[in-house]
């Protein structure tokens, strides 16, 4: 645990050393003090203690639980069906007004479905981002002047 | 107290069988509320019962998940009996076993997320009720996680597939007990029994996972360690035969009564295992056969070098189950003889005499 050091002092004569042994402080990088309290406190505790306590349910209450997650599990998949298709639907009607305008102009579908490298996401489009931003409208906006060339 | 969840089909007895609800009252009650008014029944000690919480909030979205379930019930009910409708009016043969077939899935569909059948198929698995569909699914799925591996370990570990029959694709679950005491033990396969314990012929369970009704099976017992001296080798025995036994859903248990009823079920009487001094181990294999239809000429006499695969080939026979257990010589294994009235058995040693 501790670090050891050996010190030799010379005394009076040369050729009598005296060993002494100093105990520093344990010094370890990274760890705080605190940390490392918590790491050993934790390390003395078996695995089965850190995790959450388990339920214990009585028979009926089991069977109770089980229906509830049958239930919600048949609904997620309701939905989940009915979203797909959904998704199912759009692409046939896609797919069938393409063809719709194959049939009638044959320029105006190619550039219709002109493939454009490079350009995955329309520019139009605003970033994706998990949550609003902050600041949802900017009500000190001024917009900046622009200069009128003078005549 | 608090008013009951089921408000349609579940609650409904009138078409159900009486056996897909529970029982016991108190937990009957316990499991239709959407909270616990009488504390937890299924709890014994009265200190566990005054510590138990329910979890938080099951008991508002209990009634709601029971209500779904149930309306997924009603819907399958529906189908079923449009089904129904359409069996009774085709005469199409092929037609009508597929519509069968899909009635039975709708039947285990319709049920098995009814909390009481999945109370009792949880919780009292020794009296569910076989003639229904959503039990008998319950037991397959059962028996498919543990039993059937087992018994498919043993007879490879123990050879006794390829040594008596080639292959085995189980469909039933074969059980087995001897009565020799008054223990109630279903033996687990492989076990070496003593000569005591088998000196009577065992009971056997053959659980059927579809639907039966007198339906008819062949068993046959065989002890494929035999010495056979002038061939240098092993030779099989037929210990017990049975045949055209009339089994059921209802009433799937062969045992000593039922032979006695039926005294043709037998061709070859039980022989016990009475394994001659230092031969061994021997294997005794029990296989279960489906009939199509009744043996009529089944002329076995005789034990001794006895042919399983020739005969089941004859008799058109497909293995459905099996079932092994293990005997040795044992110092009851002369008595067993004298009362069956057999002769001394043989001392094999190292040295042939």
């Amino acid at each position: 645990m501790f670090s050891r050091q050996t010190v030799s002092s010379i005394s009076s004569s040369s050729s009598n050393f005296i060993k002494q042994q100093i105990r520093n402080k344990r010094t370890r990088a990274g760890l705080s003090p605190e940390v490392q309290r918590v790491v050993s406190q934790l390390s003395v505790l078996s695995a089965g203690r850190k995790q959450p306590r388990l339920l214990k349910l009585c028979n009926e209450d089991y069977v109770k639980h089980l229906t509830v997650t049958k239930a919600w599990s048949l609904l997620r998949r309701a939905k989940k069906q009915e979203h797909e298709e959904q998704l199912k639907k759009q692409y046939e009607s896609i797919k069938e007004a393409n063809e719709d305008l194959k049939s009638v102009n044959k320029a105006l579908f190619e550039v219709a479905n002109k493939p454009e490298f490079g350009r995955r996401f329309p520019l139009e489009i605003r970033v994706p981002t998990d949550y609003p931003t902050r600041q949802l409208w900017y009500y000190d906006y001024v917009p900046p002047a622009v200069e009128t060339p003078e005549k | 107290m608090s008013s009951t969840v089921s408000k349609s089909i579940w609650s409904n007895f009138s078409k159900r069988s009486q056996s897909l609800s529970l029982k016991n009252k108190a937990l009957k009650t316990a499991l239709l509320s959407p909270d616990l008014p009488f504390g937890p029944a299924s709890l014994k000690k009265r200190s566990s019962k005054a510590q138990y919480n329910s979890p938080i909030g099951l008991s508002e979205i209990y009634p709601l998940a029971y209500q779904i379930l149930e309306q997924e019930s009603v819907d399958c009910y529906k189908r079923i009996e449009k089904i129904e409708s359409k069996i009774s009016t085709t005469q199409d043969q092929t037609l009508k076993e597929e519509l069968n077939d899909l009635k039975q899935q709708l039947l285990v569909d319709a049920e098995i997320n009814n909390p009481e059948v999945i109370y009792n198929a949880n919780y009292a698995t020794n009296s569910l009720d076989r003639t229904q569909p959503v039990y008998r699914h319950y037991l397959k799925e059962q028996w498919k996680s543990y039993s059937r591996m087992l018994t498919m370990q043993r007879l490879e570990s123990l050879s006794v597939i390829p040594d008596t029959l080639p292959t085995l694709d189980p469909q039933v679950d074969v059980q087995l007990k001897f009565p020799h005491n008054n223990v109630e033990r279903w033996i687990e396969p492989g076990t070496l029994l003593s000569s005591n314990a088998t000196c009577k012929p065992p009971l056997l369970e053959i659980v059927e996972f579809k639907e039966s009704k007198n339906d008819l099976y062949t068993v046959l017992m065989v002890d494929p360690d035999t010495p056979d001296l002038t061939n240098d080798s092993f030779s099989t025995t037929l210990h017990w035969g049975l045949k055209d036994v009339q089994l059921s859903n209802e009433d799937p248990i062969i045992d000593a009564k039922k032979l006695v009823e039926n005294p043709d079920y037998e061709f070859i009487e039980y022989l016990p295992p009475v394994p001659e001094k230092n031969t061994g181990k021997h294997r005794l294999a029990i296989w279960v056969f489906r009939q199509n239809e009744k043996l009529s000429n089944v002329t076995e006499t005789s034990r001794e070098f006895f042919d399983i695969r020739k005969f089941t080939e004859d008799h058109n026979l497909v293995p459905i189950g099996a079932h092994v257990f293990r005997s040795i010589w044992d110092r009851n294994t002369e008595n067993v003889r004298e009362t069956y009235g057999l002769p001394k058995g043989r001392i094999f040693t190292r040295e042939r005499l």
